[in-house]
């Protein structure tokens, strides 16, 4: 009985103490609030033995934060880099594409500059869709037809020089037959002034990259570099187009003719753009230049023009003064002023 | 003595650990509160009145060293080792669930119980947006180091009566 009444005032002195301490601490709280409460010693104290704790703590911290730093950083170049490659792969593509379209630019430019010289030619710009397999290099497809104008024989040409003609005009694409066909034949003759030597240009089958200009006479004036266009004889190739130059002289087996192996001016391996020659008339005439004047006696041509006309101008109002004066043509009548002649 | 030296330790040891090495994982400053899970472990193993005065120490500690309001954490962690140490008698010592689960409620009595002490000291904050922001974070926080800041406790309880 004694131990339980010792026991209950045991807990009873605890209940107490727990209820002074919580009170305690519950009004430590408002007094260090408003600054009346200080503990300055068991804080310097308390500080001292948890700092070289902290210390180490917060080092493995700083430590674990730099692993972990890196890590993202290397995760981060990881996907970094794998976006760069990806945008190198596109960049590269488009670089590809812009100079897929740079280059066919610089095509269509040189064939517009082609259509815009050859005044006396109607163009039709095509291009290339693709060529026959079995003969690789001799017969191409172009992509317009019959309802583009095209039709069957007409030349097809690219800026460097003739190329060949069509051999058969669909409704949308046509078939061209190259200069270098061993089944084609072109009536040239040498452009050089002093030669004018004419011949037939056909394809090689032996050497299908370089035709041959056939029916040379042995003693014609025909020399290698000799630049060789078409004559326009036979109607389907409008004269003055470039073949190519003559590159060698060979003899015919017969011992009275010989033949030129023609490097072509153009190239048949990259062909792409090229124009059909819809309709062709004569050329006109290149405009007179002035002759060339000896240096320090120079005229001006304009000046020198203007007044020969004026001097024109005076012999024929003298003549038709004479004329008038014999009696020979009657004199214009006086406009009145105001009143329009009837 | 070694005794309480060893709990003396863990206690510093937790506390350096909470200060420096655990708030490099914060969000929006509020980082694992080890002195709180340690209190309520131990005032379910250990019963109330050592639950009280382990909240008293701790509280103590934290407090001396970093606490803004001396006594804040003292009584607030006296507050939870009694409440936390009356449910001990009806508990199996090797079940953690409960002492896991406890770290929420713990956690929102520590918050409460400052948010009340700030609110009396007339420096109110809005209660709404702490609990929609930064208690979930914390409490997941506690979450995820009570079970095994309960089991380091378990077996110091253990080594501690084997000594004894």
């Amino acid at each position: 009985m004694s131990k339980k009444i010792r026991r209950e005032k045991a807990s009873a002195k605890k209940i107490i103490a727990l209820i002074f301490v919580f009170i305690s601490v519950f009004c430590s709280v408002f007094f260090a609030a408003r600054s009346r409460f200080a503990t300055p010693v068991t804080d310097g104290l308390a500080m001292t033995i948890m700092a070289p704790f902290q210390r180490v703590f917060s080092w493995v911290g700083s430590q674990l934060m730099f692993v972990k730093d890196t890590v993202t950083e290397i995760s981060h170049l990881h996907e970094q880099n794998r976006l760069l490659r990806e945008e190198v792969e596109i960049l590269r593509a488009q670089n590809l594409t812009a100079s897929e379209y740079a280059s066919e630019n610089q095509r269509l430019r040189n064939l517009l500059g082609y259509k815009q010289a050859s005044i006396q030619f109607d163009l039709v710009a095509a291009s290339v869709i693709g060529r026959e397999s079995a003969t690789w290099s001799s017969v191409i497809m172009i992509n317009r037809g019959t309802i583009d104008g095209v039709a069957n024989n007409m030349a097809v040409v690219t800026e460097m020089g003739l190329v060949g003609h069509v051999m058969e005009a669909g409704v949308n694409s046509s078939k061209v037959q190259l200069l270098i066909d061993p089944r084609s034949s072109v009536g040239t003759l040498i452009q050089r002034p002093e030669s004018r030597v004419a011949g037939i240009v056909e394809g090689d089958i032996k050497n299908p990259s370089y035709p041959r200009m056939v029916n040379i006479p042995k003693d014609s004036d025909v020399q290698v570099e000799d630049m060789v266009v078409t004559s326009g004889f036979g109607g389907v190739y409008p004269k003055g187009l470039v073949v190519g130059k003559i590159v060698d002289i060979h003899n015919e087996e017969g011992g009275l003719l010989k033949y030129g192996v023609i490097d072509t001016s153009v190239d048949f391996q990259k062909l792409e753009d090229v124009a059909v020659i819809v309709a062709s008339r004569e050329a006109p005439p290149e405009p007179i230049q002035p002759p060339q004047q000896t240096p320090g006696t120079e005229t001006d041509p304009h000046e020198t023009a203007q007044k020969l006309q004026a001097a024109q101008q005076q012999i024929q109002d003298a003549q038709q003064q004479q004329l008038q004066q014999a009696g020979y043509v009657a004199e214009e009548p006086q406009q009145v002023e105001g009143v329009a002649p009837q | 003595m070694k005794i309480i030296g060893l709990w003396a330790a863990l206690l510093v040891l937790c506390y350096a650990l909470q200060t420096s090495l655990l708030t490099f994982v914060s969000y929006n400053g509020f980082s694992a509160n080890l002195l709180l899970l340690l209190t309520v472990s131990v005032a379910f193993l250990r019963g109330h009145e050592q639950g009280t005065f382990f909240g008293f120490m701790a509280g103590l500690l934290q407090d001396a060293t970093a606490g803004s309001y001396f006594g804040l954490a003292t009584f607030s962690y006296m507050t939870i080792g009694l409440i936390f140490g009356r449910f001990s008698v009806n508990l199996f010592r090797e079940q953690s669930l409960l002492p896991v689960i406890s770290s929420i409620p713990a956690l929102a009595i520590h918050f409460a119980i400052t948010i009340g002490f700030l609110f009396m000291l007339d420096r109110p904050i809005d209660v709404a947006k702490f609990i929609r922001q930064d208690f979930w974070p914390a409490a997941i926080m506690q979450i995820v180091l009570a079970y095994p800041v309960h089991r380091l406790i378990l077996a110091l309880n253990e080594f501690s009566k084997q000594r004894r």
